[in-house]
């Protein structure tokens, strides 16, 4: 679904993503762990079609964004960290406006418009300006709008920051009955323990370069998460002292 | 504390001035030495031309009032106090128009003020620290008039005293406060008007333009006030107390070196700015912790309507341009403009037959037609329409639709807004003033270019100097190198069509108006073309290199 290959991105001399190769497969929730800076959200930036890259190229079901990037686009939703929508919008003003853009049919936006809202507890917010609405809201509200046009693949940037407990644990359920229906999902965060349950597999950043990559087990082995993770980033730290 | 706001109030303004300036990339920390010759030379320009124009003025009318024989033919009487009441009502106008935008924001709607109240400083330096701002604003524009309008007094026949020196000097350093009162005035209102309001940006917005409304209609009126103080010399005191009485005051206290006028002039000065201060000094608090505060709207479903991608975008930047009525004013003052001529035509008609005999059989509907290419120049919706994407640009970024189509619906949101009221405000001229078919058709055609031409052109120089990292839409058009540009570059392009449709016609035998128009027509519309040749070039490269 999402095959990453010898991407490099550079912002001046500084290369923020290094050489990095991953690849997700149809049915995946992989996540994406790094410190702050490790260079997370610049491959998914890149993944989204949104930063160009040095070298490499990534696929998107089997088409390079580079050479078709409106193709790629179609086929997934991105939602970064911290959700900027049309503040002056309405909520269900912006969900028509997503379900435009992608020209999802009158009777399936207003279908999933209702299932997902319902789902999120969200339906009497909707004829609320997003400005009125907490982080949460809008993160809710994105979600809503990633999952309005039947993507393939959903690229989520620190998705349970701002949610709720309820709303966090539907999250999950709903990713994974997203990948059950054969699509992918690719998600950073900084919460092992989320990543841990949640995933399929995940791969660890540190510096712009991948550290490990798999399924939970190849991972960490008979460590637990947070230590090999401390250790790559030791490792990495080492590294840039030497 | 009030220090510590002060220095942050003016390290924000400078830095957002700044930033404006800077290039493109957010990489950019130095201006070019371009830039910095492009901006010294601009900044020259408005000091030379304007500063000249008003200095000329004053000299001009310095001159003519101290003429002996105009003296005389008023009965004996000093005059120069019209000139420096006619230097005041300037000042005040122009210092009211240049801070009116940015009261509202600076004072009820500055981001920082939640933070700023939830610190342990009292709101009343939060205020006066805002004040300062808003007043150096006032000050800016007031002194500019007030500074070369007195070269220009200074260097006239008039003969001017220490005395009158000392009373324009400390005269005019107090009138900002006078034109601050208004603007302060205004924000206030409509902010306790809109504070429990649904339709919060359309109030303000209609306040706004009424406010404006009852200011032009002033301005237009200008020349009657004049014309009566020219005609009532004699009667003087009564006739003008009914007009302008505070101006009046204002001249003959600096002309005449009149104390008690001085002091009248100084209360009327800062007694309204004390009360209007005392009023905002009292609700401030209130007003900002409940002026956020969302009226709910419970939702109601209801059907769905679907349109395509591009209809969908020009939706949402009108949505956007309609939901901040500062950010509207700034962008459509052209617009307005249109409306309130196409007005004070219908209410002036019986003068029409006065104007053509000025003319002297030169068509009306060239005039009316070059007079709304020159205003309709003034609209800056494309020039910071890729701006205002701001922080929501990744959202343009990762949909699925080429970047072509992106700036198609950003030119024709441009076009949606100021192409209708143009055309339909030539039409409303071709009826009241009775042009003929031929006319009506050319202009229609020479305006339609026109605004054509007008949006590429802001488009394309927001493409180049397009910046991001505004706070709010309103500062994306007003403190930007691209409005800036499309401004100054938009008013000299109207200028040169009309030179190019007006002048062949005096100097050639061969030349007519309809050819000019035509020929001129051709030339905008091919010039649209090598502009949409440009825009539309590499547009996703463009795309992706924006932010």
């Amino acid at each position: 679904m999402l095959r990453i290959e010898n991407l490099t991105k550079s912002y001046g001399s500084k290369k923020a993503v290094d050489d990095l190769n991953l690849h997700i497969l149809p049915g995946e929730i992989y996540g994406f762990i790094g410190h702050n800076g490790a260079g997370k959200t610049t491959t998914l930036k890149a993944a989204a079609g949104i930063h160009d890259f040095n070298e490499g190229d990534i696929y998107i079901n089997g088409v390079s964004i580079k050479k078709d990037p409106m193709l790629c686009k179609k086929n997934i939703a991105y939602i970064p960290d911290n959700p900027d929508l049309y503040d002056f919008m309405t909520g269900i003003g912006y969900l028509n406006f997503i379900a435009d853009i992608y020209q999802v049919s009158k009777e399936e936006r207003e279908e999933k418009i209702a299932k997902y809202a319902d789902m999120f507890e969200i339906t009497k917010d909707l004829a609320q300006p997003l400005k009125s609405y907490s982080h949460g809201m809008k993160q809710k509200i994105a979600l809503i709008s990633a999952f309005i046009h039947n993507p393939k693949l959903i690229m989520l940037d620190e998705p349970f920051v701002g949610l709720d407990p309820k709303a966090s644990f539907l999250l999950k359920e709903t990713m994974r009955e997203f990948c059950n229906d054969g699509g992918a999902i690719f998600f950073s965060t900084h919460v092992l323990e989320v990543a841990e349950k949640l995933c399929d597999k995940i791969a660890i950043i540190s510096g712009g370069k991948l550290k490990a990559a798999g399924t939970i087990d190849e991972v960490k082995g008979d460590e637990s998460l947070i230590e090999v993770f401390l250790e790559l980033d030791k490792a990495k730290e080492d590294e840039a002292n030497a | 504390m009030l220090k510590t706001l002060l220095k942050c109030r003016f390290a924000e303004m400078f830095f957002g001035l700044k930033k404006s300036f800077r290039g493109s990339k957010n990489n950019e920390d130095k201006m070019s030495k371009g830039r910095i010759a492009l901006l010294a030379f601009l900044g020259i320009y408005l000091v030379v031309v304007f500063g000249a124009l008003f200095a000329l003025m004053f000299m001009e009318m310095g001159d003519t009032l101290s003429n002996p024989d105009f003296v005389d033919a008023f009965g004996g009487k000093p005059l120069l106090w019209i000139a420096v009441s006619i230097e005041g009502l300037m000042a005040l106008m122009l210092s009211f128009v240049g801070s009116v935008f940015m009261t509202q924001t600076q004072i009820y709607n500055a981001q920082d003020n939640d933070f700023l109240l939830s610190l342990p400083i009292k709101p009343a330096y939060i205020l006066l620290s805002r004040m300062v701002l808003v007043f150096s604003m006032n000050g800016m524009f007031s002194y500019f008039v007030a500074i070369f309008a007195g070269v220009g007094l200074l260097i006239s026949d008039c003969e001017i005293t220490l005395v009158g020196v000392i009373f324009y000097v400390v005269l005019n350093l107090l009138l900002p406060f006078f034109s601050m009162a208004a603007t302060l005035l205004l924000a206030w209102v409509i902010s306790v008007l809109t504070r429990k309001m649904k339709r919060k940006n359309i109030i303000s917005l209609i306040l706004t333009i009424g406010f404006f409304l009852v200011y032009f209609y002033a301005c237009f009126n200008l020349n009657n006030y004049i014309e009566k103080l020219l005609e009532n010399l004699t009667g003087i005191g009564e006739s003008i107390s009914g007009y302008m009485y505070p101006i009046y005051k204002f001249g003959v206290a600096i002309a005449n070196h009149d104390i008690a006028s001085f002091f009248i002039t100084i209360g009327f000065f800062t007694i309204p700015f004390v009360i209007v201060v005392y009023i905002l000094s009292k609700t401030y608090f209130f007003i900002v912790k409940t002026s956020n505060n969302i009226v709910k709207v419970k939702y109601v479903k209801k059907e769905m309507k679907t349109t395509s991608p591009v209809w969908a975008l020009v939706k949402k930047d009108l949505s956007r341009l309609f939901a901040s009525s500062m950010y509207l004013l700034n962008t459509m003052s052209g617009i307005l403009m249109e409306i309130l001529l196409v007005l004070a035509v219908v209410m002036k008609i019986d003068q029409i037959d006065q104007i053509k005999e000025i003319l002297q059989g030169f068509p009306l509907a060239v005039i009316m037609t070059l007079l709304l290419v020159l205003i309709g120049s003034m609209n800056m919706v494309t020039a910071s329409i890729i701006s205002v994407e701001g922080k929501n640009l990744w959202l343009m970024k990762s949909v699925p639709l080429k970047a072509k189509d992106i700036f198609q619906a950003k030119l024709l949101t441009g076009l949606v807004i100021t192409m209708p009221v143009s055309l339909i405000s030539l039409i409303a001229f071709a009826f009241v003033l009775e042009f003929s078919v031929v006319d009506t058709i050319l202009g229609l055609i020479l305006l339609s270019a026109a605004t054509l031409f007008f949006n590429y052109f802001g488009f394309k120089v927001n493409l180049t100097h397009a910046r991001f990292d505004y706070e709010n839409e309103v500062l994306a058009a007003k403190q930007s190198m691209s409005c800036f540009i499309a401004m100054f570059g938009s008013m000299g392009f109207s200028l040169l069509i009309a030179a190019v449709v007006v002048v062949p016609y005096f100097l050639f035998d061969w030349a007519t108006l309809t050819l000019t128009q035509c020929l001129v027509s051709v030339i905008l519309i091919g010039f649209c073309y090598l502009l949409r040749t440009l825009i539309y070039k590499d547009a996703d490269e463009k795309m992706k290199a924006l932010g």
